[in-house]
């Protein structure tokens, strides 16, 4: 068992261990704290529709990531849901585009909480019945996130700016999609990617590393060795399409401008990261002159706001609103963009930013939630824990001017909007 | 955990909670305006309009940028929802100085903001300047009419209309558009005005020990006004006959939600049992509905039931297949028949009041959870912190849960359904 532990700013440590079962644990103890929440996550997502098993090349239906999901909560004897009922947990997990995570959060009883998460997501059972049950219930979440507005225009949007890259297909999948899924194809993929070489348990609050060790020792059953070969999509650098339109009832016109980023490595370094985010606060946080701008004009309101967005194979800009002429946020940003390329980021302006980074990312060890989170996709970034906040303190002007060269240049983009009927 | 509680006048409070175990320092300020159609609007563009500047940091991109140098602390303003009052709130969330970079201290300064803000607007020949007035009241419009983008919360909100009708609980939060249409710089100044001198305040500090001089020194700015207490609650009964409103709209799914009514309100002796008897019936993802609406008939994706209890309100809601919404409704009203029958076992009882003592509990580890908990609570709230709660529902019986759940009253039945009805 190797053990390492790294020291946060904050005088807080966290301790990762590569446990003989091949999980990798991390553990962020909180002082003082009484309650803990735990991730036991997978680097399996949406987009893992194509694999080689055993020689073997599968394909299986979109959506299917998101299904195990949900049915790995069912054992043969009993739903994790009841287990958890005795012990006061809150349950949950979620899928997205390349990660796989069940978590739960509590106040007591952390051990067999702990203990039901690490024993029902290493048994799966799937059948034909079981398998069939959840058509209904995962064909309602599908229709849910059909009627809703703000998830559509950015599926559009993914769908039209990516060419190959299976972000371009929703996580859930589709009613029909999902009912090509079968116990065999769902044991394809949990025996593929539920390895524990793959995975990864990220815990903090208020626990011990000798709680979470104890209950490992106990629970994790040894995997066997894991070669995946997870290549990147050979996605062209320029967007497929650069405009998407979709009516739905909506009181003004949807907006989202993507510009997506070419990707060399699965992740992007956390440099990358950062300078996105100060990227896309000097273009349209509140505190930019475009922001006002297009407030004084009416072309948005506060709903308005840019993120960054990435993740195993993708990255991507997004500036989203709400809009009576999206075409003309569209432009603006462009001339923006253009003139931010020209000058490169002011240095006193960048300096503020430097600063605001700092502290939101002090922000997120504030809970055990934002803390396990982080844990967690730092490691399948492939970062050590506290390496975001020493980049943001080496972070230069330079940094960003040399990826302002590469990123949001117009080809690069695509705009969806979804109107009103 | 329990705050320390300074009366600064009467209807003027100073919540306290020093603690040293998060980065960021929460300070909340709260005015409590009582919910009516005339004025909702106006009061709930208070908090934004008085984000946007004060007379030193005149614009929301100079309010930004000194936001940004304080380490990226910030101001959210909005307005909540504490029973039949709105809570106009502006929170500052500040790095805590421990923390700070160089010996640059930003506390004390983000305060300050915060200060000038509420005190010491921009104003123009003594009001609000008209082009601020004019883009906030256009934010506001676009965001009542954005209402219907969320069909969940488009649905629960119009059956909370329908289930507390002439009550100003139905008000809506953010108004109506007939009425923010109408609002001018004048009436929003003077309601400003009017908010400053005689609403009842709440002032809440949770951060480093060290920050608790800089924050009570804030909470005193708010001494020596004249506080107009709010009226008591509203008391409501179910209509005589179950209202049944439907929508259609061009969806595929259809959103149903049941409105309960119940003489359990607040300061009922079963108060804590009717909030214990929700969380059996829907409040957990082993609740009742959950096992049985969606786990055992695979009707819809959530079924939940939430209580509004010092109002004695609830709503449960779905999202089903339109065909099958009759179906998910009978099976709801079954669910509901065996909460008051007691035809539960004692296990599904105290997995429920496990879950809520574990949610009670986790309030302390969360600053942004405890100090919304005692916002919402209001001036005329019972004060109790979590633990309290949590020390009651420890006592609560399964008689007292059956004796709350005898009196849920089902009121109203709204559903938003596909144009063309699917069958």
């Amino acid at each position: 068992m190797k053990q390492t532990t790294f020291s946060l700013v904050t005088g807080e440590t966290v301790t990762q261990v590569i446990h003989p079962s091949g999980l990798t644990i991390l553990v962020y103890p909180k002082k003082g704290f009484r309650s803990a929440y735990a991730l036991f996550g997978t680097r399996y997502g949406s987009v893992d529709t194509v694999f080689e098993r055993d020689g073997k090349r599968i394909e299986v239906p979109a959506g299917i990531a998101h299904y195990l999901e949900h049915k790995l909560f069912e054992n043969e004897d009993c739903d994790a849901f009841v287990r958890y009922a005795a012990t006061g947990a809150n349950a949950n997990a979620f899928t997205s585009f390349d990660q796989t995570a069940y978590l739960f959060s509590c106040s007591d009883h952390f051990e067999e909480s702990l203990e039901i998460l690490l024993d029902f997501v290493q048994k799966p059972y799937f059948t034909e019945q079981t398998v069939q049950k959840e058509q209904g219930i995962i064909g309602q979440e599908i229709r849910m996130g059909d009627d809703d507005p703000d998830r559509r225009v950015l599926f559009n949007m993914l769908r039209a700016m990516y060419v190959v890259n299976p972000v371009r297909v929703d996580i859930a999948g589709t009613v029909e999609s999902i009912s090509h899924i079968t116990p065999e194809l769902l044991y394809d993929c949990y025996y593929t990617f539920y390895n524990l070489h793959n995975m990864v348990l990220a815990v903090a609050g208020g626990v011990t590393v000798e709680q979470v060790l104890a209950v490992a020792d106990r629970m994790l059953q040894p995997a066997k060795p894991l070669q995946l070969d997870m290549p990147l999509p050979d996605e062209p650098e320029a967007a497929g399409d650069s405009r998407i339109e979709d009516t739905m009832p909506v009181a003004a016109p949807l907006f989202c401008l993507g510009f997506k980023c070419p990707m060399t490595a699965s992740y992007l370094s956390a440099k990358d990261q950062l300078a996105a985010q100060i990227i896309t606060r000097v273009l349209s946080s509140s505190s930019s002159p475009l922001y006002t701008a297009l407030m004084e004009k009416g072309l948005i309101n506060d709903s308005f706001g840019g993120t960054f967005f990435d993740g195993r194979g993708f990255a991507m800009f997004l500036f989203e609103g709400e809009s009576g002429e999206p075409e003309a946020v569209e432009a603006a940003l462009l001339t923006e963009i253009d003139a931010l390329r020209q000058s490169g980021v002011d240095a006193e302006r960048f300096a503020e930013l430097k600063l605001a980074l700092y502290g939101r990312l002090l922000r997120q060890l504030n809970a055990a939630e934002t803390g396990a989170m982080m844990l967690m996709d730092n490691y399948f970034c492939g970062r050590r824990p506290g390496e975001v906040i020493d980049a943001c303190m080496a972070l230069t002007p330079e940094d960003i001017d040399e990826r302002l060269q590469r990123w949001l240049r117009p080809e690069q983009r695509t705009l969806s909007i979804v109107r009103g009927e | 955990m329990e705050p320390v509680v300074y009366t600064i006048q009467d209807g003027v409070t100073f919540l306290n909670v020093p603690d040293d175990r998060f980065t960021t320092a929460l300070l909340s300020v709260n005015f409590y305006v009582p919910l009516a159609m005339e004025t909702a609007g106006t009061m709930a563009m208070l908090p934004p309009l008085l984000r946007r500047g004060c007379r030193a940091f005149p614009s929301m991109m100079a309010i930004g940028r000194e936001l940004d140098r304080l380490y990226g602390a910030s101001i959210g303003a909005t307005v909540l929802r504490a029973d039949e009052a709105q809570a106009l709130n502006l929170t500052l969330a500040c790095l805590d100085d421990r923390f700070a970079l160089e010996g640059a201290p930003a506390l004390a300064d983000a305060v300050e903001l915060l200060g000038q803000l509420l005190f010491d607007p921009p104003l123009e020949n003594g009001v609000f300047r008209e082009e601020d007035v004019e883009q906030e009241r256009r934010c506001a419009l676009e965001a009542i009419a954005a209402e219907i983008n969320d069909k969940r919360r488009y649905a629960r909100n119009a059956c909370e209309r329908l289930l507390c009708e002439n009550e100003p609980f139905a008000v809506p939060l953010h108004g109506v558009k007939e009425q923010v249409e109408t609002v001018t710089a004048d009436v929003l100044t003077a309601a400003w005005r009017e908010v400053l001198q005689t609403a009842p305040v709440r002032i809440l500090y949770q951060g480093d020990p060290n920050g608790v001089p800089i924050a009570k020194a804030f909470a005193e700015r708010f001494a020596g006004r004249q506080v107009k207490p709010l009226p008591p609650m509203v008391i409501g009964a179910a209509k005589p006959e179950v209202a049944v409103q439907c929508e259609r709209m061009d969806v595929n799914q259809c959103q149903l939600v049941l409105g309960l009514r119940s003489s359990v309100q607040e300061g009922h002796p079963l108060h804590d049992a009717m909030w214990l008897a929700i969380t059996l019936l829907g409040g957990t993802a082993h609740s009742l509905l959950f096992m049985n609406v969606r786990e055992k008939y695979s009707l819809c994706y959530y079924c939940y039931a939430t209580a509004y209890t010092k109002k004695g309100a609830t709503l449960i809601d779905s999202g089903v297949e339109p065909d099958k919404a009759e179906q998910a409704k009978a099976e709801i009203l079954h669910q509901l028949e065996r909460l008051k029958t007691g035809d539960f076992t004692d296990d599904d009882l105290e997995n429920a009041r496990r879950s809520l003592l574990d949610t009670l509990l986790s309030y302390e580890d969360s600053a942004m959870s405890f100090v919304t908990w005692y916002i919402v609570d209001g001036p005329i709230g019972d004060g109790r912190s979590p633990r309290d709660v949590r020390e009651s529902i420890q006592a609560v019986t399964k008689e007292q849960v059956l004796a709350a759940a005898k009196t849920l009253t089902l009121d109203c039945v709204y559903t938003l359904m596909p144009k063309e009805e699917i069958a």
